[in-house]
């Protein structure tokens, strides 16, 4: 049985599912009204105690809307951080923390790691298997923005080659990110270090040119600005990592004694498989160590993974009080139309219809209420989205999945079950003691 | 060096099995044309995929390529490699891969593993499965232990043997 559900396409398992939770309304719904037209009923309730009927549409829509939202909201910020690190197929860096590196080299973070010398990069660069063997350079900026050092090829791989303008091709040019505010041919003299602390006197006389501008990536190196590694060790009175009668040549092969030294070098196979053997390779005891951005994201998505857990509890705890609170205000507002009803059963409508009629009036609010809260949730997660994509440069995108809809189905489907318990003391009351009231 | 530590290490299983461990108890280390086969473990599961783990060196003097692994029953695992796409983590099924001479490779989770699908039976916490493993040098069955459904490593990776 597993074995035939598991080979269903994941739409059919969705709408099964959705179809499942969907069922015991159903059936209710088709044992109370069959045979009966209550709707005429419905509608004049709905608009005789509109006001009351809207408050609690509202209620309903705000506390399915929440845990929607913050559902829909951490897994876009999962999916828009697994899509800014896809370009970073291996880093090698010396031994230290694999978070902090990833933290460093793929999302641009402030940090402090040890660097790796001359022969080790030059071991990564001339592997067969390595393709683009990427130094970078953090650790400069330029109006909040950081001024990355690296390759030109690194720039054309991480852009896919959509760079307008053209690539740098010698020390003292740069390509800025989509982000970046500046044109091209626009210069900018870059602040040693970053944020409040930063120095913007340091580098005086140093002039970088903008020639070229990445296209949108949706990750943190959109608010970027990459130069020559070369210019960020020349600047820093290092030497270049080229002998002197090489002239103004940019870009690897590096001379192995005259490299400065780089925190982290960004490795890429033409061959998918050659990346975890590179990663055997270049892990070395006291030497080098290398990770997969992906893997240090599984590992933290693990732990989102509890935090969403809890979220989910805290959403179910919220959806539990709010039909604590849905069941107690059916009872208040059949109370209000408890004349009403009584006058139906004094002129002979059978039981059914009157618990039709009840139950059917509940269902009305809790769908609209319920569909409400989608539209809310995905309001909250677009909210939540600009803001984070703000603060972050990580490109994160609100959407409702699936499993936003079953949450909402589950809540409307119980829900509709437990509508069942006014509907039915409604029938339990006097009806001559309702009617003289 | 590593030749060195990795005689060491084989040397170490005997001392270590009198020193507390089980004599049954199944080998951690197995050789194949020169390829050593380290701690191959996997997570326990009801129900399939399963993903072996293990940890290769090349001691000889020709590359070996790791092509698969499969069951007495035929059942068929295959190379795989976990990966971030679309913002979604999964596999993919990859050709075999070589290690070269004084190489080593490291199936682990989260990177490397040989996937089976379409197991019949359990695999249960604690016990042991027989696997062949399949090379370029040729198939050696070896001792898979089967570790807790959450595990990240061999319960005996970081021992001297």
């Amino acid at each position: 049985m597993r074995e035939i559900w598991d080979g269903l396409p994941v739409l059919a398992q969705d709408l099964m599912s959705a179809g499942a939770l969907l069922l015991p309304l159903l059936v209710v719904g088709g044992v109370l009204l069959r045979g009966f037209r209550p709707w005429s009923l419905i509608r004049a309730l709905m608009w005789r105690f509109r006001w009351a009927n809207l408050l609690f549409v509202l209620l309903i829509a705000v506390s399915t809307g929440m845990g929607i939202g913050l559902i829909a909201q951490e897994r876009g910020l999962r999916t828009g951080s697994a899509q800014a690190a896809e370009k970073f197929d291996l880093v090698v860096m010396a031994p230290g923390s694999e978070l902090t590196m990833m933290l460093a080299a793929v999302f641009l973070q402030p940090s402090a790691v040890p660097l790796l010398d001359g022969a080790a990069y030059d071991r990564i660069a001339n592997h067969p298997q390595v393709q683009i063997a990427a130094p970078v350079a953090f650790g400069d900026s330029h109006d909040g923005a950081p001024v990355v050092g690296t390759i030109a090829d690194f720039v054309t791989y991480l852009s896919d080659g959509e760079i307008e303008g053209r690539i740098f091709t010698r020390s003292g040019e740069a390509v800025a990110g989509a982000a970046i505010d500046l044109q091209i041919g626009d210069r900018f003299t870059p602040a040693h270090g970053r944020g409040g602390g930063a120095d913007a006197e340091a580098h005086d006389g140093v002039q970088i040119e903008i020639v070229g501008r990445m296209a949108r990536s949706g990750s943190p190196w959109d608010r970027a600005i990459l130069i020559p590694i070369e210019t960020v060790w020349e600047v820093h009175g290092l030497a270049n990592g080229h002998p002197f009668e090489e002239g103004d040549r940019i870009g690897p092969p590096f001379a192995p004694d005259l490299f400065p030294g780089t925190p982290a070098v960004i490795v890429h196979a033409d061959e998918l498989w050659a990346n975890y053997a590179l990663r055997s390779e270049f892990t070395e005891a006291g030497e080098t160590m290398a990770f997969f951005p992906g893997t240090v994201l599984a590992d933290l998505y693990r732990v989102m993974g509890d935090v969403r857990q809890a979220m989910s509890v805290m959403s179910v705890v919220t959806q539990v009080l709010v039909a604590a609170s849905v069941l107690l205000g059916l009872f208040i507002l059949t109370r209000l139309f408890q004349r009403q009803l009584a006058m139906l059963r004094a002129l002979g409508a059978p039981r059914r219809f009157v618990m039709a009629v009840v139950w059917g009036y509940g269902v009305s609010l809790l769908l609209a209420g319920t569909v409400l809260g989608l539209a809310f949730g995905y309001a909250a997660a677009l909210v939540l989205s600009r803001i984070v994509t703000e603060r972050t440069d990580i490109l994160v995108t609100a959407s409702i999945s699936w499993a936003e809809v079953t949450l909402a189905l589950g809540f409307l489907s119980a829900m509709s079950l437990l509508s069942l318990v006014p509907a039915l003391v409604v029938l339990t009351r006097p009806v001559v003691e309702n009617l003289r009231q | 060096m590593k030749h060195l530590l990795a005689a060491l290490l084989m040397m170490a299983t005997p001392v270590l099995a009198e020193d507390g461990h089980d004599h049954d108890a199944p080998a951690h280390a197995f050789e194949i044309g020169g390829l050593d086969i380290l701690h191959p473990w996997t997570n326990a599961t009801d129900h399939g995929p399963a993903l072996l783990f293990m940890e290769l060196h090349n001691e000889g003097s020709a590359p070996v390529e790791i092509l698969g692994a499969r069951l007495d029953s035929g059942v068929e695992g295959q190379l795989v490699g976990f990966r971030m796409k679309g913002g979604e983590m999964g596999f993919e099924t990859l050709p075999p891969i070589p290690v070269a001479p004084d190489r080593q490779l490291a199936l682990a989770p989260d990177g490397l593993a040989i996937r089976f699908d379409g197991l019949q039976v359990a695999l249960e916490e604690g016990h042991h499965w027989q696997v062949i493993l399949m090379t370029s040098a040729g198939e050696l069955e070896i001792d898979v232990m089967i570790e807790a459904d959450d595990a990240r490593q061999h319960s005996h990776a970081g021992h001297s043997h």
